[in-house]
Formats: C-alpha cells, structure tokens, sequence
C-alpha cells in the first residue's frame, strides 16, 4: 500500500513494553503506520507540530504531564484528526476526561490487534465507541436539571444540547445494547448510529469548553481564557 | 416584670440583699403627710377679702311658697349656715333663707349672690324680683359641687335694708344650704373661680387621668395574668374614679337620691377594701378568708346602708357611718400601712418604700378629714382632702409603676439580646461537633469502603495473581498463564466498574460486564441476545452489591463460554417475587448448549454463585431450559437486603 493511503497513527504511552507491544499490534493491522511512537508529552508536542497524523493514541497519566494537555494541542493544531485514549480500564473517568479534551474514542491496552483495528476504522468512518457507563454519564450532563451542581452556565451555546435521537442511542447505550441492537431499534444503520455517539462526543468537549469559559469569568479569569482560545 | 418587689421572694432563693430604712426615711415619712396636709389647708385656704361679705347665720322658714309674696305670714328662725335638715314625708322640700343686706347706699359696682356648693336646687329674689328661676334646673341636687355665682343687677338694690330670699328645693333625704356670700361681683368671682378650679376642674382632670392608668393595668393585667397586683391596683384606681364621679357627677341616672348618696358613699369603703387587698398582693401576701370576710362585709354593709335608705326617711345612718363606719376603714387601711411599714423596716426597697409614703399620706389625709367631720358633724363648709391626695398619690404610684415596666421592657430585651448570642454560641458549637461528627463518619465510611475494596482484591485479583505466580513456574502454562491474567484484569475492571456504579444502575452495570466479555462471546462464536427491560430501583443496591450480582452473572457467563457449547446466550431482565412473594427483580442468564451434565459435580464456581446470592439476600436458582440449556435466574429483592449489613456501608451511601 502506497505511504499516503496508510493511517498515519502517532503513539504516545510511557510504559516501554506495553508501547511496544502496542506498536506490533497496530502495525499487525494492514494500513497502519506508527512513524511516531514515544513516551513523554513533550516528544509528542514536538511531534504534532511538526507532522500531521490522521489518528492520534495517548495515555493520560505521563511522566512529563497530562495526556490531556497532548490531546488539546493536537486537536488546535489539526482540528480534523482522530483523537483515542489508551487506557488499562476504559473507566468512565479518564475516558470522560479524554473526550472533555477533544477525544473521540479509546481503546483497552488489552485489545487485539482485531479490535485495534475495527475501533481505528470507525473512527476514521465517523463513528465513536461507546460504553454504558459513558452513556450513562453524558445523559446525566446533558440532562442538567437532575444534577443541581453541574447546571451549566446560561451562555453555553444551544447548539451543544442532545437532540432527541441522539438522546434515545444514549439511553439504549446505558443500558448494554450494542451498537447493532440500537440500530435495529431505531431503524437505522449500525454506523449511523457511531456516527451520532461521535457527535455527542464533540458536544461534550464544547459544553466542557464552554463550562470552562463560564467557571473562569466567574473567577474573574475571562481574559487569559480569551487569550487562549 | 413583677410590680412586687424581689423581697417578698427572695425567701426561696437568690441573694437576700436586706437594708433597712434610713432615720432620713423616716423623717420624711412623718413630715411628708404632714406638709401635704399643710399644701392643702393653703390651697383650699379661703380667697382674700371672701370672708367679710360671708353670713354666718340666716333667717329660715320651711315653707312651700312658690314666691315671696307668699311669705307674708310665716314665722322666721335664724339658724346657722351652713343649714340642714332631714327631709321627711315628702318627695320635695322646700324651704325659704332670709338674709338682710343693710347698704349705706346704692353700691356703684355690680353686685353678686355665691354659693360653694349649692347641692340644692336655688332661686334667689332680691327686694321681690327673681334672679333665678328652680325650673332652669332639671331637678333638685344634693350633689352638684359646682360653685355658683349669680350677679344682682345694680338696680335692684337700694341704700338701707335689702332682703334677699333664696328658696332651696330639695329631694329627700336632706335639704341644704351652704354658707352664703353676698357682697361685691369682683371679690365674689375671684372666689368662684378658684373654687371652680379646686371642686370641678381639678377632680375632672384626674378623673379622666385615673381612668387612662385603670385602663392601662387592665391591659397589663390581660397580658400579663400572673401579676395580679395590676388587676388589684386598676380596680383600686377604677373604684376611686367612681367615687370622684359621684363627687362631680351633677346628674343621678338610678335610684333616688338617698340610694345615691350611699353608693357614692360605698365607693369610699370600696377604695379602702381595694387598697387594702392591693397591699396584700405587694407584699406577696394572699389571705383569702380575710379578705372574703372584708369583702363580705362590706357588701351586707352595702346591702343595709341601700335598704336604709331605701325604707327609711331622713338619714339615718349619717351618724353612724361617721362615728363606726369611717372608723372601721381607718383601722383596717391603718393595718396596711403597719403592714408596708414593717415590710419596709424588713427591706426597704424603693418600691416598699415608695408604697409605704404613699399609704402613709393617704391614710394622714383620711384622718384628718374624719377629724374634721367628728369636730363639726354638720354639713360644714370644710373641703375633704381625700380626693386630692388619693388622686395624686394614685397617679404618682401609676407613673412609677409604668417607668418600671417600661425599665422592665429594657432589661428584658437586653436579656432577649444576651439570650440570642448565647444561642448562636450554642449553636455555633453544636455545627462545630456536627462537622466534627460528619468528618468523623466519612472517614469511618472511608475506612469502610477501603477495607471493602482489600476484601474485592483479596477475593479476586489476589487470587488470580496468586495462581498466575505458580503457572509462571511452570515452561509451558503460556496459554493458561494468559487466561489467568486476563481473568485477573476482567475482575479489576469489574471492580471499578461497580465504584463507577454511582446510582447502582442495573442495567448499566448488567451492560459494562457485557461490553467486557463481548470479545470472548464473539470469538467463541456465541451471540448475545440482550433482552433487558427496565427495572425498579433495588433499595441499598450499593458497589458492593453491584460487585456481588457481577461475580455471579460473570460466572454464569464463564461457565456458558467454558462448557456449553452453545450458539446463543441470552440475558434478561424483569419483575419477579421471591418464593414468600415479595417483590424482586430477576436476572436470567439463558443459552442453548448442552445443559447441566448430571454426571458432573458441582464446582467452586456454582458454590461461589449460591454464597454471593446468599450475601445479597437474592434467590438463585439454576436450571434447565426446555430446550436443553442452562438456565440461571438470580432474583434480587426490592426492598434490598433486610438482614443488618456494614453499618458504615449504609452511611456511605449517605455521605
């Protein structure tokens, strides 16, 4: 396969073996390529600015700082490119903390290269993964007036509430159906039904964003935000 | 506020703060009735110059003409002014007082007939012409101590010998006449007018003061049920008032004069028994029989005193009133003031002290005029000084008594203002133990949970890793030693899935164990059929429960993928009751493999199943589909487990 029809996928994970051991895996898939493999946010930032990857792989926790930070940077620089964190667990918190950031999907250090590889082409196909625990989650957010503590601010942007549709593929979600099972409720396609998880994955760092902007005039802090986006 | 003053109430408590009077006191209480007395006498001395135009005596003749000219033939008497008589069988009396005005010449100046206190209806005729007319009066007074001036018109008088005839109309059961002045407008005015201001104007003045403060303790009294002694003091000063009223009250509204003038009369022994029960509530004292007796008394006095005048003519307790009634008063109100007095020398407070000069004074003044009355007991022209002292002394003692409720009001709100910081205080250390108390209970419930979450790993992880060691010792376990470690990670992960399990959503937690093992399924070529519905709310269904119910169903998943062979499993949810029919939610974990072999025993994983059940108070039961597989329902009650669980768990779930 010619270099520019590869993926072009950028690792960021701190723990050697595991890296490597990741770095098989995703080369194991046909089409992929990892010209970038390191283990410190700094390596990485270099990397981003000076190349464009289509699919960006990043721990959180670094020994250098927060994968978070990586993720944003990134996703400033080349808005268009997929964002995936690796995780041990795929727990609600560091996933949720990921999409926050400009996530759009993760992926278990665990997965065979298979599931490697089916969860990249989604991604690159518009769609994200989604877990109950993560559908869960973004119900209770997008739902404020459940949650008193996380109201948000008057000035977020309508644009970032759910719609209907996208709402009910949150609610099967929570409650264990696949994305296959969904689509059959619905009547509609397996992918369309990514497609909608990845839309509200954007909503949420928007909403995030915007919750940032709120808390920080709030403090008085408007401007170095201002400054910074 | 208590108007009775601490002493009385310090025999049961408190600092007895005991201080006698000073001989100064004394001084002053034996002086100041004594100067009262003396104020008034100055008061009420007669104006200047009065006295030269007064007639001690007067010729009198009881006769009912209508006009002078009638007169010609009766026969004159001189008698003394100031002139009363019984009036007896007759409902009106009329009697004729003659007075010769020998003149020099004709006066130049206006000229003038007055009289103090008329209490008698007058028409006056000088030399034969009519100066006032009895009908301009409604009716004939025994009570109106209103002074009366009435002029001479100039022409009417002559040099030489005047007659001037006044002829006095009078209900039963006396007929009166007052000293009589006649002599120069000027002189005679000046005096009416003093005697106006001392007999009207000033009792109307404290009469309308009196029955403001009777009123206002009432009031108090209302609010304020415990103090009697507002109720004593506001009757006591209502009482006086109707007294005062009958002093001025020009018109009779009941009775017949004789029935008025005992109630104006029982009023005075009213205001004594009034006195005399206020002292006792001052003092703290209560002696109910005494006081019924006195009050008893004093109404079949009432009663008597009414039915005498009422069948008998005349006055015919008059004597009797003066020589024992009045005196009767005058002991008993004297045992009060002996009474304040020795509870003064027992600790003088400003208030025993106050009450006992007060007492003092009255008492003095009523003295005096009973002397006054026994030295003359004539209808003499001497004024009672009762009224004004009473009257004083009764607004003096109200004024004080407001200061000090007022004084009372202050120091009860700074009190209040005290009693509210010592509130906040409290209140302040009470939210101070409570955050301690909350701090103390998270980090029991901390503790709690950690301890939870070393048992999880000990039951689970630590296990495996346990057995993963020994696997690695052996060359060629590679492919069990994976198995191992990634049973060890599933578990991990479903331990943290059941910390994320905040609102022990069922179903979430049923679909994260799913998202799990979809690989596996899908590898081993088994499909999933999720056929969940939503279930009500499982009462303290916490991680730990979470954690418990996932262990099962993930050991009915591993036993599915381990042994069945099947091609299908399907997982359900629904409504259910437990055998002694309480509501549960079910979980059934069916496929469509080979089913239970008869044969094979019971492993550890069945025997973990039924004691996590066990701990969750939930049935399990495990058996054959129709169609030959395996079956495993677990039914979880609603009301959760009932049997007592980790207290700390329980506050965990509310921190």
């Amino acid at each position: 396969m010619p270099y520019e029809l590869m993926t072009i996928v950028y690792l960021l994970e701190d723990d050697a073996v595991t890296r490597h051991n990741l770095e098989e895996r995703l080369v194991a898939v046909e089409g992929i390529k990892v010209p970038v493999s390191v283990g410190t946010c700094t390596e990485m930032l270099t990397a981003v600015r000076a190349g464009r990857p289509d699919v960006l792989l990043c721990d959180l926790q670094l020994p250098d700082g927060n994968g978070v930070e990586v993720i944003r940077v990134a996703r400033d620089l080349h808005p268009d490119i997929e964002v995936m964190v690796i995780s041990v667990f795929g727990d609600e918190q560091r996933v949720v903390t990921a999409l926050k950031a400009g996530a759009t999907g993760y992926l278990l250090k665990d997965d065979p290269s298979s599931e490697i590889g089916a969860a990249i082409s989604q991604l690159l196909q518009g769609g994200s993964p989604i877990s109950p625990a993560i559908a869960r989650y973004l119900i209770r957010v997008f739902r404020p007036t459940e949650m008193p503590e996380q109201t948000p601010p008057p000035q977020v942007d309508s644009a970032v509430g759910l719609t209907t549709r996208e709402l009910e593929v949150l609610q099967l979600a929570a409650k264990g159906f696949s994305y296959g099972e969904i689509a059959r409720m619905l009547g509609i396609s397996g992918a369309t039904v990514s497609s909608y998880t990845k839309k509200i994955y954007g909503k949420l760092a928007v909403h995030s964003r915007s919750e940032a902007v709120y808390e920080a005039s709030r403090l008085g802090l408007i401007d170095e935000v201002r400054r910074d986006t | 506020m208590r108007l009775r003053d601490s002493a009385s109430s310090t025999k049961s408590g408190g600092i007895p703060k005991r201080k006698a009077p000073s001989p100064a006191f004394w001084l002053l209480a034996a002086v100041l009735p004594l100067a009262f007395l003396v104020g008034m006498r100055y008061v009420d001395a007669p104006p200047p110059g009065l006295a030269a135009w007064g007639y001690a005596t007067a010729d009198f003749a009881p006769v009912a003409a209508d006009s002078p000219d009638e007169l010609a033939s009766v026969a004159w008497s001189t008698v003394a002014l100031p002139h009363r008589v019984d009036v007896v069988g007759k409902s009106i009396d009329v009697s004729w007082y003659r007075f010769a005005v020998d003149l020099p010449e004709r006066p130049a100046d206006l000229w003038a007939i007055y009289e103090r206190r008329p209490r008698t209806n007058l028409a006056m005729f000088v030399n034969g012409v009519q100066l006032t007319s009895p009908a301009q009066a409604r009716r004939p007074y025994t009570h109106d101590w209103a002074p009366r001036l009435v002029p001479i018109p100039n022409s009417l008088l002559r040099a030489g010998r005047n007659d001037v005839l006044i002829r006095s109309a009078s209900e039963p059961p006396a007929s009166r006449l007052d000293q009589t002045y006649i002599g120069p407008y000027e002189v005679l005015a000046a005096a009416h007018d003093r005697h106006l201001l001392l007999d009207v104007t000033a009792k109307q003045a404290t009469l309308a003061a009196m029955l403001l403060f009777a009123a206002l303790f009432g009031i108090i009294y209302v609010l304020r049920r415990r103090d009697t002694v507002f109720a004593a003091y506001g009757i006591t000063i209502l009482v006086w008032s109707l007294h005062v009223c009958f002093l001025i009250g020009p018109e009779r509204w009941i009775g017949t004069e004789a029935q008025w003038l005992v109630l104006g009369e029982f009023m005075l022994a009213a205001f004594v028994i009034c006195s005399i029960m206020t002292v006792h509530r001052f003092l703290g004292r209560r002696p109910r029989r005494a006081e019924r007796l006195l009050v008893a008394g004093a109404m079949a006095y009432l009663l008597a005193a009414l039915a005498a005048a009422t069948f008998l003519e005349g006055e015919p307790l008059r004597v009797f009133n003066l020589l024992v009634g009045v005196p009767i008063l005058l002991v008993l109100s004297g045992r009060s003031v002996w009474q304040l007095a020795r509870a003064a020398i027992a600790n003088a407070t400003i208030e025993r002290r106050l009450m006992l000069l007060c007492a003092l004074i009255v008492w003095v003044t009523g003295v005096r005029d009973f002397l006054v009355h026994v030295a003359d007991p004539g209808d003499g022209p001497h004024t009672t000084y009762l009224p004004y002292t009473v009257s004083f002394v009764l607004l003096l003692f109200g004024s004080l008594i407001m200061f000090r409720f007022a004084r009372a009001l202050r120091e009860t709100e700074v009190l209040n203002r005290e009693l509210e910081a010592r509130v906040e205080q409290k209140a302040a250390e009470l939210e101070a133990n409570y955050a301690r108390i909350r701090v103390f209970e998270r980090n029991q419930a901390l503790a709690g949970e950690r301890s939870r979450i070393m048992r999880d790993m000990h039951d689970g992880i630590g296990g495996q890793l346990v057995a993963a060691i020994a696997l690695a010792t052996r060359p060629s376990a590679a492919r069990e030693l994976d198995g191992l470690l990634h049973e060890a990670l599933d578990d991990l992960r479903m331990m943290i899935d059941s910390l994320e399990a905040t609102e022990a959503d069922l179903l979430t937690a049923l679909g994260m164990l799913r998202m799990r093992v979809t690989n596996r399924f899908a590898a081993a070529g088994i499909e999933f059929h999720w056929e969940v519905t939503d279930v009500p709310p499982i009462a303290g269904f916490g991680p730990e429960q979470v954690l418990q119910l996932m262990r099962i169903v993930q050991e009915a998943f591993a036993n599915v993928l381990k042994h069945a062979g099947a091609r299908t499993i399907t997982v359900r949810t629904a409504t259910a009751q437990l055998t002694l029919g309480e509501p549960a939610v079910a979980i059934e974990i069916e496929d469509d493999g080979r089913g239970m072999q008869p044969g094979r025993p019971a492993g550890r994983g069945l025997a973990n199943m039924r004691r996590r059940a066990a701990a969750l108070a939930a049935e399990l039961e495990i058996g054959t589909t129709p169609g030959g597989g395996t079956r495993v329902v677990v039914r979880l009650p609603l009301a959760g487990d009932s049997s007592p669980r980790d207290p700390v768990h329980a506050k965990l779930a509310r921190v």
